[in-house]
């Protein structure tokens, strides 16, 4: 069974995970930057990542309880993420790939938490929700690809819980503050709802939550539960476009924001009205993490992708739909 | 399955709101159930935008409403300027319901594949029917040849769902790009003669102004807007 070692380091997390293409997970081992105050600062990030990467390469291993020689391949997020970042990875990957004499495996970022996500749930086709601090997609396979039905027309809807949570001092991690204080919330006050087509646009309604903060007119608690509402059912209308398009009958959440009780709870009954099951993907699994880089690269090795060294440049714009996924050709033709 | 028990009972809700006869379930889209029928001896088709659990009730009432009542005012404003649409019936925007003549006839989709004489004359009218529909500040937001239906030799624009007030340049733009991106993947044989033939249908409408919205259709083609602009906001 080929080992594959991956490294995630697109973001906020530095992480390596070793997995198989059968979907065992050997190790995720996982360190998070976590700025003082504000936003993350990508040169801050990548500093931290190039502190803890031998620790966590080390312990990750230890994890395992497997040998770098024992590992078939090098698997590394190259994209999409923040430069200064994906370069401390990338770094690591080509050295670790040069010194073994081990092939390198490209991953897309996204991908991977799709491929973790199906792993994860056991759903074969879904419609797949990803939503995070960067990222806002509404995407499904369909001849080859993950093609995307929708997405955010400006910032992801983490970024917009998170930047709401900061500047009314609720704190890091966003999302579990602003549900806490939206279940107690009551009055709905009208905010943007922002729905064009297939895709969504946040921008607006957080200008809007936070000028409606600053007026001092609504609670706290009622200003969350109307944020809540409309930024979660603005991305299930959109899912439900999707899935009625495409005529699939799972949907799948995955990505940070996916540990949101509140988020998934409207999937499922979304979900359940149009007869399709719905599944989250394992809350461990959910963030950024080695595992799902080390998984897809599996996958991907298995298929025979791999990149050499000098080509091997990051890719901060990597869009999901560009990137090919010949093992899902494999399964779809293994089932039929 | 329950799709069936749920859509008898929307069936039964209609009749009690609207006295509708139901015939037939169309479709079930993402936003609404499509039934054709029969109201006070008139063949309709009734759009129901189904409430839907996952949403607040306050919020959920509210798009309901505003789109249904949007929806209506998309299509009287539309068929007062003589464009080809289905007429409104009967709203009830509170329930979420719209009540459509029904357009008997053929999908422009489904003519163009079988290989139709009249393609390009239809596609002439098509594009003097959006230019009238610009002129009045209305985007269709969904122009496809399946939301063309040709009755009697005359084509009829339906389902503004997506639809909008606007005078902008730009949103002219997108409504005829996305026209010829619907071509383009339906029928890529025979966009040249089809487009050319609705361009010049849409500039007798709207006169110098289309010089100004074709430009933008090429700059909107240019920047890739679909991809290229996108990606740059996307990640951070």
């Amino acid at each position: 069974m080929p080992l594959v070692l991956g490294i995630e380091s697109t973001a906020h997390t530095f992480g390596v995970g070793i997995a198989s293409e059968k979907g065992e997970i050997l190790a995720n081992v996982n360190s998070v930057y976590r700025p003082i105050a504000g936003g993350i600062k990508p040169s801050e990030a990548a500093e931290h990542h190039s502190r803890v990467a031998p620790v966590v390469l080390r312990r990750a291993l230890e994890a395992a309880g497997v040998s770098l020689d024992s590992i078939d391949a090098i698997a590394v997020a190259l994209g999409p993420g923040l430069g200064p970042c994906l370069r401390v990875g990338a770094t690591l990957a080509r050295y670790l790939a040069s010194l073994l004499g081990k092939p390198l495996v490209p991953v897309n970022h996204a991908v991977a938490h799709i491929e973790i996500a199906r792993l994860s749930t056991g759903l074969k086709d879904p419609v797949v929700v990803y939503v995070a601090g960067g990222n806002t997609v509404i995407t499904t396979f369909v001849e080859g690809r993950y093609r995307v039905f929708g997405e955010t027309l400006d910032i992801a809807l983490g970024n917009l819980m998170d930047t709401f949570a900061r500047e009314v001092g609720l704190g890091f991690p966003g999302v579990p503050k602003v549900e806490e204080l939206a279940a107690r919330g009551k009055n709905l006050i009208p905010l943007p709802y922002s729905v064009k087509g297939q895709d969504v646009s946040y921008s607006g309604l957080l200008t809007a939550a936070l000028r409606l903060y600053r007026e001092k007119r609504y609670s706290l608690e009622d200003l969350c539960y109307s944020l809540v509402e409309t930024a979660y059912s603005m991305l299930v209308e959109v899912a439900e476009r999707a899935l009625a398009h495409t005529g699939k009958s799972e949907v799948v959440l995955t990505g940070g924001v996916a540990r949101s009780p509140v988020l998934s709870d409207k999937l499922a009954k979304m979900a359940r009205a149009r007869g399709a099951r719905f599944a989250a993907v394992d809350p461990e699994l959910a963030g950024d993490n080695g595992a799902m880089i080390a998984y897809t690269g599996a996958l991907a090795y298995a298929s025979g992708l791999t990149i050499p060294v000098e080509e091997s440049r990051v890719r901060p714009l990597w869009r999901l739909d560009e990137v090919e996924v010949p093992w899902r050709r494999q399964t779809s033709a293994a089932i039929t | 399955m329950a799709e069936a028990d749920v859509c008898r009972d929307y069936l039964d809700l209609l009749e009690r709101i609207a006295g509708l006869e139901a015939s037939r379930v169309i479709g079930v889209g993402a936003e609404a159930l499509l039934i054709e029928g029969y109201l006070g001896g008139l063949h309709v088709v009734a759009k129901y935008r189904v409430p839907k659990v996952y949403r607040a009730e306050q919020l959920d009432a509210h798009l309901r409403r505003f789109r249904t009542a949007l929806e209506a005012k998309l299509l009287g404003r539309a068929a007062a300027a003589g464009v080809n649409v289905p007429h409104v019936i009967y709203v009830d925007a509170e329930e979420g319901l719209l009540v459509l003549t029904y357009i008997e006839g053929e999908r422009m989709k489904e003519l163009l594949q079988s290989g139709c004489e009249d393609a390009e004359k239809l596609a002439g009218e098509i594009g003097y029917m959006v230019g009238v529909l610009h002129n009045e500040g209305i985007i269709h937001g969904d122009l496809t040849t399946s939301n063309i239906i040709v009755q009697g030799g005359r084509p009829y624009i339906i389902d503004f769902g997506l639809g909008f007030f606007s005078h902008r340049t730009e949103d002219a733009g997108v409504d005829l790009h996305l026209f010829k991106r619907a071509l383009e993947s339906t029928h890529p044989s025979l966009v040249e003669g089809i487009f050319s033939r609705f361009i010049e249908g849409y500039r007798s409408a709207r006169g110098s102004v289309a010089e100004e919205v074709l430009r933008k259709v090429e700059e909107i083609r240019m920047r890739g807007r679909y991809v290229a602009q996108r990606r740059r906001k996307l990640f951070w």
